[in-house]
């Protein structure tokens, strides 16, 4: 029997014709319709990031005397328009990040907000413990041989009124029982057990600030490197002093990095170096494993070779510090801070999370705005960074 | 006497008929997968509105308790939502909005208000003691 005449060769290929042609349409109208469900999300963020900026800018918030346990509408302005720096703190020192975004009305959006002048982040004086080495309680690791009297961070807060914990795995055990700390968790002679610890709560406890005085703790250490990072990232400070600064170079890629030299002098006095140090004064450091170049801040220089052994990064809405050596050689006056001006001094203007280079939707709110900075009275561009 | 000419016609019918029934099910299955995901595109559009019609609420309002007494303002709301009325509630804190089936919410610091949000012309106007709404 021959077959029909239905499915001719013409037939198929005018079917197949067709059926591409059907699909590219189809194709078109989805993306079409997609893009526009994207505009319309990109849109709302758009208005999000504006009336962000417009509270934050143009009133004083509500309550109009808020703080960090009363607030409830976010304002920075104060009647003459300069933002208040009392307001500023106090949104620094809101509870976490999530907190801030609640307070913001972002959420669940991601926010940063940072206020700059000539590309550069504006600094003021930061108060009621906001600013400097961080506020909030501190985490303090420790290791090494040495005995609690001997490291100065330890030192610095045990006659502070600043909470604080304390992580130890130093061979040597005296002298726990007397600090001032909030806790101790002692993992004597088992660095691991101490970052493992150290670093799982980092995201449980009100830790503003974490110092790090020859813990020894290296990259492999640390379980939690992510949670590490993100602490940093949205305002958390570290401070690494001592030996093992690979841990720091590794992590945050610092860098890059020279012998250091035992001698240096003071290029800018700052929140981590001791009050009764000056500009110029040398200093002759106990140790110096590394020197770092390309740091934000210098604190300290060394003498003859280039690199810094005490200085400052900006990571994020956070910043790491590097000090070569908590201690003079000889002994005698400590290199870090031996009071807790530290803790309470300049502040950063940048709150929040910063912009990673994966996000989906961003959009920006920019004002100017006029603050009362550490160099005085400045105009500046505040901006509302809203993402996802 | 020959008998090709009826079976070519039989067979030409079946292919025919095999032929409309492959396509329906092309073309059945293909609307549908694309009707699914331009109802879901169209549904979020929709929501998008919604919640930022909220956002613009919270925000209005939020400016009027920080402006504190004596501060008043006009603004203008979309008449619809995907072409449905809404409605709007404010209380303890939240921007409730309603529309044909759906909700959606913002957060305020205003705890209540005196009025009545309604889609278009909105007057707020900040007594004091309480924010009124005229709409």
């Amino acid at each position: 029997m021959r077959a029909g005449q239905m499915f001719t060769s013409d037939l198929v290929a005018s079917m197949v014709i067709f059926l591409t042609v059907l699909n590219l349409g189809f194709f078109a109208i989805q993306q079409s319709v997609t893009g526009q469900s994207q505009f319309n999300e990109q849109k709302r963020m758009s208005q999000q990031a504006y009336q962000t900026g417009d509270l934050l800018v143009r009133t004083p918030g509500y309550p109009a005397d808020w703080n960090r346990s009363t607030v409830r509408i976010v304002g920075l302005a104060s009647e003459d328009q300069v933002l208040n720096n009392t307001k500023l703190s106090e949104l620094r020192l809101i509870d976490d990040y999530t907190a801030q975004r609640e307070a913001l009305g972002v959420l669940p959006s991601e926010i940063v907000i940072n206020v700059s002048r000539n590309g550069s982040t504006v600094e003021v004086p930061g108060q009621n413990g906001a600013g400097g080495l961080g506020d909030g309680a501190v985490a303090v690791l420790a290791g090494g041989g040495d005995a609690v009297a001997d490291h100065a961070f330890i030192d610095a807060l045990n006659s502070s009124e600043v909470t604080w914990d304390l992580y130890w795995s130093s061979s040597e055990e005296g002298g726990l029982d007397a600090l001032t700390a909030r806790s101790v968790y002692d993992h004597t002679t088992d660095r691991a057990a101490m970052a493992d610890d150290m670093f799982g709560n980092l995201s449980d406890v009100d830790y503003r600030t974490v110092l790090a005085e020859d813990a020894g703790v290296t990259v492999d250490d640390v379980a939690a490197e992510g949670e590490l990072s993100s602490f940093i990232e949205e305002g958390g400070t570290l401070v690494h002093g001592g030996p093992d600064p690979a841990f720091i170079r590794d992590l945050f890629d610092l860098g890059p990095t020279s012998s250091g030299e035992t001698s240096g002098f003071v290029r800018e006095t700052g929140p981590v170096l001791n009050e009764g140090l000056e500009e110029g004064d040398a200093l002759e450091f106990a140790s110096a494993p590394m020197a770092f170049d390309g740091a934000d801040a210098v604190y300290v220089n060394g003498t003859t070779e280039p690199g810094c052994l005490v200085c400052r990064w900006s990571i994020g809405a956070g910043q790491v510090f590097y000090v070569a050596d908590t201690h003079m050689s000889g002994g005698g006056q400590s290199v870090f801070t031996d009071g807790t001006a530290a803790f309470s001094g300049d502040m950063r203007l940048v709150f929040g999370s910063p912009v990673p280079d994966d996000a989906t939707q961003v959009a920006v709110s920019s004002r100017s705005v006029i603050v009362n900075s550490v160099d005085g009275l400045q105009r500046a561009r505040l901006r509302v960074i809203v993402w996802r | 006497m020959s008998t090709s000419r009826p079976s070519r016609e039989g067979q030409t019918a079946l292919e025919f008929l095999a032929m409309m029934v492959f396509l329906m099910i092309l073309f059945t299955g293909t609307y549908s997968v694309l009707g699914e995901r331009q109802t879901a595109a169209v549904e979020r559009q929709v929501d998008l509105q919604a919640a930022a019609v909220a956002d613009r609420i919270g925000y209005e309002l939020d400016l009027a308790l920080t402006q504190g007494e004596g501060y008043s303002r006009e603004f203008e709301l979309r008449e619809t939502i995907g072409g449905s009325s809404y409605n709007v509630t404010v209380q303890n804190g939240t921007v409730a909005l309603e529309w044909a089936e759906s909700m959606t919410f913002a957060s305020t610091a205003v705890r209540g208000i005196d009025g009545n949000v309604t889609p278009g012309r909105n007057e707020l106007y900040n007594t004091g003691e309480e924010i009124e709404v005229t709409g």
